[in-house]
């Protein structure tokens, strides 16, 4: 059997190793996994013991790191502007008298709003601190004037707590939540090209000639994307230690049918731009490319408008990549079974339609061979 | 002179150019726009599991219900059912409440209230925690104020205990912390970049000659195209623009400049037209990850740093772009990386110059 490497170079060095060398670069960047220490900023309005404790309270908080005190409470503002910090806490003039007297004076956190990810997170840990900090006023308060004692204070000012209990990504881990997914996503990306660039309709001179050409590009492409993805999960569990708690086999199995359903759907569009394998490449990027954006996966499904969602369900990414992070980070996907039947209906249903297309685009053809060579015999006669 | 003219010419008469690095990153930036057009995270599906049923349960349970970032999808009847809910991703919050809690409360014994979250995705799980402590900072206050009640302090004096100070939130720029805000002004470069990207690598591959004029055509279109959308982001997505838009076209120009260096490298390395197609398309998530956009380039190791400011120029900008555009200012690196873009150019346009020395291409197959 003579096969023919030289043409299998680039699709294994756009399938296989760029993504690989991206994941490893993108995790090694992310090696802190959770946004901790973020640059802040106190203004300092009333330097008393109660301050100094709110600031201790900052200082020693894993969230923030408090890297100026300033004079001013602009210079809060104008320190984020400039991107030195992402967090800042004003403690106004008279702050503690002002409790003392019970005149309710205004703790005021600031929060650079375009960095989202930092500022969701800073704004619950910021507001949890200031909770604490605010009971433990109140309760020298209820101690000192309803001479409560500590418990009674405690449960007086503090009534309800809340406990949390985070399921699947409890230490809120930036690789575990979004890597492993956009790793993928290149890798789909990749195959998709590359399947869709395929000269399926060319190389086929009848239909079963076609369905060995379909299934011979399903295989190929196939493997080096499930073996992509392997690697790719093989170093984030190993190396950077993103969990994949379910069976290796339930999310090889996904692995293998998201594949399937990402090749047919390439080779359909390859079946349809057989002519041109450019214009069908970027056709197969701009279908694939947006897939990550309208997934689900970091801006829910729930929050989009109806159209949005309708255009995600043909895209088998959306089966693919919630049930891959509910199966690593949870160790289940409930809607596995589910999904896995959507993904084959995407594969069967893309097949279906590159054969359709295949049959129509070689009958016009032979239509217009018959033409011109009915053309061909008028003119001899005349 | 006509030189300039005929390059000019030859890119305004392929209808595939206007359509790829004007048409396109127009439309997309509207798309995904409207992608993005719930400000906010509402609705998000919860469960609760009173175990109570008690008037102050009831009460918590309507402050939920009436937040318009849930909804009370079900009620539960026991703890396995609420852990399901969430493990399967029917809900994202279940909100327990234990037995005795009025009692316990009442009797100053404090309790507690369970949230159970699905942190699979952060942005539900961050916003969902973030409403859920505000409801119940609401209610504590509300109990306080009954208990000092019951010890005889006047209701203006109680209102005083339990505000002992107010805690005032300013979230600078973009109060509703929308993705809106967060992701369309650094995903118009990137949208620029690749269009940009596809257009020039392949028609340099195409036609090697006049390349000065190609980089020039080719930046100012997709400069203007830059304009085009940022104009797109605050007239049709409402995005409020504070920087000022010529400059942040001039300076999306700069980084254009810089990125046809590693451009023309792609585009004298690759002879078909067809893999440069795909090199350039498949550039487009890896580059966004890794420019500091996700993840600030602060929590980044340096080692790292160095590598992706070698490699690809969109660190050197995205950042910076997207705090001029919604800041109006910009970061106090803006200096450095624009120096740092300079010598990258720099150093890929002399790559390039070597490698238009050498007549092969590196990578020329095709299928």
């Amino acid at each position: 059997m003579n096969i023919n490497f030289k043409k299998y170079i680039a699709p294994l060095i756009l399938i296989l190793i760029f993504p690989n060398l991206v994941n490893i670069l993108t995790c090694y960047s992310m090696k802190e996994k959770q946004l901790r220490y973020i640059p802040s900023a106190v203004y300092l309005g009333d330097n008393t013991s109660m301050t100094r404790d709110i600031v201790r309270n900052l200082k020693s908080s894993e969230t923030f790191d408090v890297q100026y005190i300033v004079d001013d409470p602009n210079e809060v503002e104008a320190l984020m502007r400039d991107g030195k910090i992402l967090f800042g806490l004003i403690i106004p003039q008279n702050f503690t008298n002002d409790i003392k007297n019970f005149k309710s004076p205004k703790l005021t956190t600031v929060i650079d709003g375009t960095q989202l990810s930092s500022a969701s997170f800073t704004k619950i840990a910021s507001s949890e601190l200031l909770m604490t900090i605010k009971a433990g006023a109140m309760m020298s308060t209820y101690q000192g004037k309803l001479s409560m004692s500590e418990t009674e204070a405690l449960n007086t000012a503090m009534p309800i707590n809340i406990v949390n209990r985070l399921i699947g990504n409890p230490t809120r881990n930036y690789i575990n939540f979004l890597l492993p997914g956009m790793m993928l996503a290149i890798v789909q990306v990749a195959v998709a090209m590359n399947a869709a660039s395929s000269k399926i309709v060319k190389k086929s001179s009848g239909i079963i000639d076609f369905f060995k050409n379909v299934m011979k590009n399903l295989i190929d492409y196939g493997i080096l994307g499930i073996v992509s993805a392997i690697l790719i999960l093989a170093v984030q569990h190993y190396i950077f230690d993103v969990p994949i708690k379910a069976y290796y086999t339930r999310v090889l199995l996904l692995l293998i049918v998201f594949m399937l359903a990402v090749v047919s759907m390439s080779l359909l569009i390859a079946s349809i731009f057989s002519k041109k394998q450019v214009f069908a490449t970027q056709v197969a990027a701009v279908w694939f490319i947006p897939s990550s954006i309208l997934s689900g996966y970091s801006w829910p499904l729930i929050s989009m408008p109806d159209f949005f969602r309708q255009i995600s369900s043909f895209m088998p990414y959306t089966y693919f990549v919630s049930t891959l992070r509910n199966l690593m980070l949870k160790g289940h996907s409930y809607d596995y079974t589910n999904n896995i039947a959507m993904l084959l209906i995407l594969t069967l249903g893309s097949l279906i339609l590159s054969l359709v297309s295949f049959v129509i685009r070689k009958q016009i053809l032979k239509r217009n061979i018959t033409l011109k060579s009915l053309s061909g015999r008028k003119v001899l006669h005349d | 002179m006509t030189n300039f003219i005929s390059e000019l010419k030859k890119f305004f008469t392929v209808p595939k150019n206007l359509l790829f690095m004007i048409g396109i990153p127009m439309i997309f930036t509207v798309f995904f726009g409207n992608v993005y057009k719930n400000d906010y995270l509402n609705t998000i599906p919860i469960t609760v599991y009173d175990m109570d049923n008690s008037s102050l349960s009831r009460s918590l349970v309507e402050e939920f219900d009436k937040n318009p970032r849930y909804t009370v999808d079900f009620y539960s009847e026991n703890l396995d059912e609420v852990k399901q809910a969430v493990e399967s991703t029917q809900v994202y919050m279940g909100v327990v409440i234990p037995s005795d809690f009025e009692k316990d409360v009442k009797s100053k014994k404090s309790s507690k209230v369970a949230l159970i979250v699905d942190a699979t995705n952060m942005a539900v799980a961050n916003n969902a925690l973030a409403s859920a402590t505000e409801i119940i900072s609401t209610v504590n206050a509300g109990v306080n104020l009954q208990f000092l009640e019951g010890k005889n302090v006047p209701p203006s004096l109680s209102k005083r205990y339990v505000n002992i100070f107010e805690m005032n939130n300013r979230t600078l720029w973009d109060p509703k912390l929308s993705y809106k805000y967060y992701v369309m002004p650094g995903m118009i470069l990137v949208l620029v970049q690749q269009l940009f990207l596809s257009i020039f690598v392949v028609n340099v591959i195409e036609d090697k000659t006049n390349i000065f004029y190609k980089i020039l055509i080719h930046t100012i279109i997709s400069s203007l195209t830059f304009l085009i959308c940022t104009s797109l982001l605050k007239h049709v997505l409402g995005i409020n623009i504070i920087g000022n838009m010529l400059t942040s076209t001039f300076l999306s120009f700069m980084y254009l400049i810089s990125l046809s260096s590693i451009a023309l490298v792609l585009a004298l390395s690759i002879s078909s037209p067809l893999r440069a197609t795909q090199i350039c398309m498949l550039l487009s998530v890896p580059s966004f990850l890794t420019a500091g956009y996700v993840w600030p380039v602060m929590k980044m190791p340096q080692f790292s740093v160095y590598i992706i400011k070698a490699l690809w120029p969109l660190i050197y900008m995205i950042a910076p772009l997207r705090d001029y555009l919604i800041k109006g200012a910009l970061p106090y690196y803006f200096k450095s990386n624009m120096l740092q873009m300079t010598v990258f150019a720099g150093i890929w346009f002399f790559i390039a110059f070597l490698i238009s020395k050498k007549s092969r291409p590196c990578l020329d197959e095709e299928d």
